[in-house]
């Protein structure tokens, strides 16, 4: 048994023992065998003496179990670690930012304690997945969907605390936007709930965000300020119809005046899902279509050696013999792909109104690229669309497994996922920059790319470096990974998002005033959990007696 | 999955053939006659096979013949898993086997870690640079007997990987995350008729004392 970090053997195992009182010893895990299953799988580090450890993990089933074991973690500062799932790949997995912690692991808590139909909310423990509560709705045949990530296995509250995404409506993809209160159990084993919950015989705890006073709940996302037990979630009602149409566009400079009107369509609640943005010419699939193609491994298309030439010269700046070439073949330089969500008549309307207001870029056409009816009576044909249609799936799991166009495929992945302005400018500029600096550390797949289009008013870009199991390679991928974060701090943009071994660097971009906001963190931090046990670490938030001059 | 008619019929006839499955399995650990293929030595609940590969069709029959119900899909493993395994692991950490793409295993394997399982046999088959497959091989440091010696018989080796699987006969040890205490062997087989493969993996996925017959 490891023991965690300036904690003595004979401490721990007093922690140890008082856990198994609480919960059992059957649900308390201390062999190495049972720990290094919280490992995380596309760790940075893997198998380098810096991989993350849990010392222990112990499973609580109920709110007053998790109180008692916060209450013995602090009598004895034996640091915890809370998950819900544990199924942030890509973001840190199951691992404990601290080396060391215990893991408290709240997947038996798993209770879907309520749903409401009529007025699509739900409240959920922190172990429920999305299958889960696709389950629970799809045996009631309740009229509403959920919206969920790609992978449909993780959990509600552990995905909305990093402040996860999905693809429906603009506030419900943002999942943490489409909460509704929470139930948190603080350092000291105190219980509180958030909004309209702090009242006694609430009615509204799922139907009112921000309650009385000060609007706490964001203090619990992506932080180490309490471990939440409790969560309620806004639901979106089954829709009708669901369509998908795509604008085409000639020119590289149209890409302006596309991302300009896809916000003005999206703000004004023309179009209702995510947008997708693709180039044909360029060679740049779009999120659906990279989901498709990696979970079917089929080849990649041939490349028309004329078309590299002119996608070299497009990159260098000069689009004319690109666009020429498109005209020629009747490629699109960009395409989005628009959808909405609602009655089949609304649909078809905010579709018209979609194509009058972009047809104000010259020469743009217009696909349609089908129709749904729910509930669906068959399989869509598209497999990339399960999250579109609130369905959660495993589906995209293929990314990073070996296929015949990834011959020795990555142990995973680290996103590197800097939030930009949703504009054409900052598009251009990011890839610039972006590419330049890759370029510079040898990474070549970094060429011109498109962002996703997740959030509202921004757009987001996602760089998957692949973990393998060579180190000296997750090493270099690792220098760059930290260089473009300091790049992108440079240039105004910071991740939405990240993974333990790189939350410090990018907390420390957020460095306006003398890094205030870490400050305050850290007063609320030292007042909340004076003997630093919660999470310690957890994006770049350490407690005193670990916390580094900056 | 449940919305889906297609899917869902398909999964209703699975289903029904999962609850018969287990006393099959069972039936066909004890009762062997002459001249059939070697029984299962324990019981599996389910055999996983990606209908996109030929060997994994293979695979199947050879342990659809030993009493294992089968569970195919093409691609992706969610509606198996959704539908047949999760309902029944929730209740029972009962053994799977299957011969699929590492990415199916990757997320099985997680939701056997929850469900008290573990991954007790792993082989990784992929195309040999010269023509025929690579085989590695790999189970716990305590059973090295699983895999060595192994496919060095006549029939394809899809059958012959089931057939290693079905003649795994102790309580599964956990299959270790450290390569170094690992037994594992590599083999390379050669057949006219095979078409070249892409990279997949057999696997069995058992309780972490797998010792008793499922519950009927
Ligand atoms: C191929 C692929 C595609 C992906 N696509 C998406 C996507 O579309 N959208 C997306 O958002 N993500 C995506 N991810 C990332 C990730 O898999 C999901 O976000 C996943 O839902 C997170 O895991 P989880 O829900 O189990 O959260 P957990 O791992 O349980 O939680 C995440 C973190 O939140 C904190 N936490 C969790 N629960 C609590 C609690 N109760 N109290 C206090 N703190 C807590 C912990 O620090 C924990 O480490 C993808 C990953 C992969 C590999």
């Amino acid at each position: 048994m490891r023991t965690p970090p300036g904690i003595s053997p004979a401490t721990f195992a007093a922690a140890v023992s008082q856990f198994e009182k609480v919960v059992g010893p059957q649900w308390v895990f201390t062999r190495d065998e049972d720990t290094r299953l919280y490992n995380d799988a596309y760790s940075p580090f893997l198998g380098e003496p810096e991989e993350r450890w849990a010392s222990a993990a112990v499973a609580p089933a109920t709110v007053e179990e998790v109180q008692e074991i916060v209450r013995i973690a602090n009598r004895h500062s034996v640091p915890i670690y809370a998950i819900s799932t544990g199924r942030n790949l890509g973001y840190g997995g199951a691992a404990p930012a601290w080396s060391g912690c215990v893991v408290l692991d709240l997947k038996r808590m798993n209770r879907i304690l309520e749903v409401n139909e009529e007025n699509a909310y739900a409240l959920v423990e922190p172990g429920v997945s999305y299958f889960d509560l696709y389950r629970y709705i799809q045996e009631r045949k309740l009229k509403l969907w959920i919206d969920c990530p790609d992978p449909g296995w993780g959990s509600l509250v552990g995905n909305a605390l990093d402040r996860g995404s999905g693809y429906t409506f603009p506030y419900l993809r943002n999942h943490f936007d489409a909460h509704c209160g929470m139930e948190v159990v603080l350092a000291n084993g105190e219980l509180l709930r958030t909004g309209m919950g702090a009242l006694p015989n609430s009615r509204t705890w799922q139907q009112y965000k921000t309650g009385f006073g000060p609007w706490i709940d964001g203090l619990f996302s992506q932080s180490n300020m309490g471990v939440v037990t409790k969560m309620g979630f806004w639901l979106m009602p089954q829709p009708e119809a669901y369509f998908c149409g795509r604008v085409l566009v000639r020119r590289r400079d149209d890409l302006h005046e596309l991302v300009r009107l896809i916000t003005l369509l999206e703000n004004s609640n023309i179009s209702s899902g995510c947008p997708d943005s693709s180039s044909p010419l360029l060679g740049i699939g779009s999120i659906g279509a990279q989901a498709r193609f990696l979970a079917v491994d089929e080849p990649l298309p041939a490349d028309d050696p004329e078309l590299a030439a002119l996608r070299d010269k497009a990159e260098a700046g000069d689009p004319s013999g690109l666009e020429a070439y498109g005209r020629r073949k009747n490629l699109a330089y960009w395409t989005f792909d628009i959808k909405f969500y609602g009655p089949a008549k609304v649909v078809a309307a905010q579709w018209e109104s979609a194509k009058e207001i972009l047809s104000a870029i010259p020469e743009a056409w217009f696909e349609d690229q089908g129709e749904y009816r729910f509930p669906l009576t068959e399989e869509p044909r598209d497999h990339a669309r399960y999250p579109e249609f609130g369905i959660p799936s495993l589906n995209n799991f293929s990314l990073g497994a070996r296929s015949s166009t990834n011959p020795t495929p990555s142990h995973g992945h680290m996103w590197l996922a800097p939030i930009i302005p949703r504009t054409a400018e900052a598009i251009f500029e990011a890839n610039r920059v972006f590419g330049e600096a890759a370029r510079q550390f040898g990474i070549p797949q970094l060429r011109f790319n498109l962002p996703a289009w997740y959030w509202q008013r921004s757009a987001i870009f996602i760089f998957g470096f692949p973990v393998s199991e060579n180190p000296a390679e997750n090493r270099h991928h690792r220098e760059v990974f930290f260089h473009l974060i300091d790049v992108a701090g440079k240039h105004g943009w910071a991740e939405y998002r990240t993974g333990p071994v790189f939350q410090d660097a990018v907390a420390r971009q957020f460095s306006f005033n003398n890094h205030s906001l870490m400050r305050f963190q850290e007063t609320l931090k030292d007042a909340l959990d004076p003997n630093g046990i919660l999470s310690p670490g957890r994006y770049g938030i350490w407690p005193k007696h670990l916390r580094k001059p900056r | 999955m449940h919305n889906y008619i297609s899917r869902r019929q398909f999964v209703a006839a699975g289903l029904t053939v999962a609850a018969a499955a287990s006393a099959t399995a069972a039936a066909a650990v004890s009762g062997e006659r002459p001249g059939d293929p070697p029984g299962l030595k324990l019981p599996l609940h389910l055999a996983l096979f990606d209908t996109r590969f030929a060997a994994a069709h293979a695979f199947a029959r050879a342990l659809a013949v030993r009493g294992v119900s089968l569970a195919p899909y093409d691609g992706d493993v969610t509606p198996v898993w959704f539908e047949q395994l999760d309902p029944v692991w929730r209740q029972y950490p009962l053994a799977v086997a299957g011969l699929t793409t590492e990415g199916a295993l990757f997320c099985l394997e997680q939701f056997a870690w929850d469900n008290g399982m573990r991954v007790a046999y792993r082989g990784i088959h992929c195309a040999a640079p010269g023509g025929g497959v690579q085989h590695l091989l790999e189970s716990s440091a305590a059973r090295p007997q699983d895999v060595q010696g192994r496919l060095a018989g006549v029939q394809p080796w899809p059958a012959q990987v089931a057939a290693l699987i079905a003649g795994i006969d102790a309580p599964a040890a956990a299959f270790p995350s450290e390569p170094r205490s690992r037994s594992s062997a590599r083999f390379h087989t050669r057949s006219r008729r095979e078409a070249p493969a892409p990279r997949l993996v057999s696997w069995l996925i058992a309780p972490r004392n797998w010792r008793a017959a499922p519950p009927a």
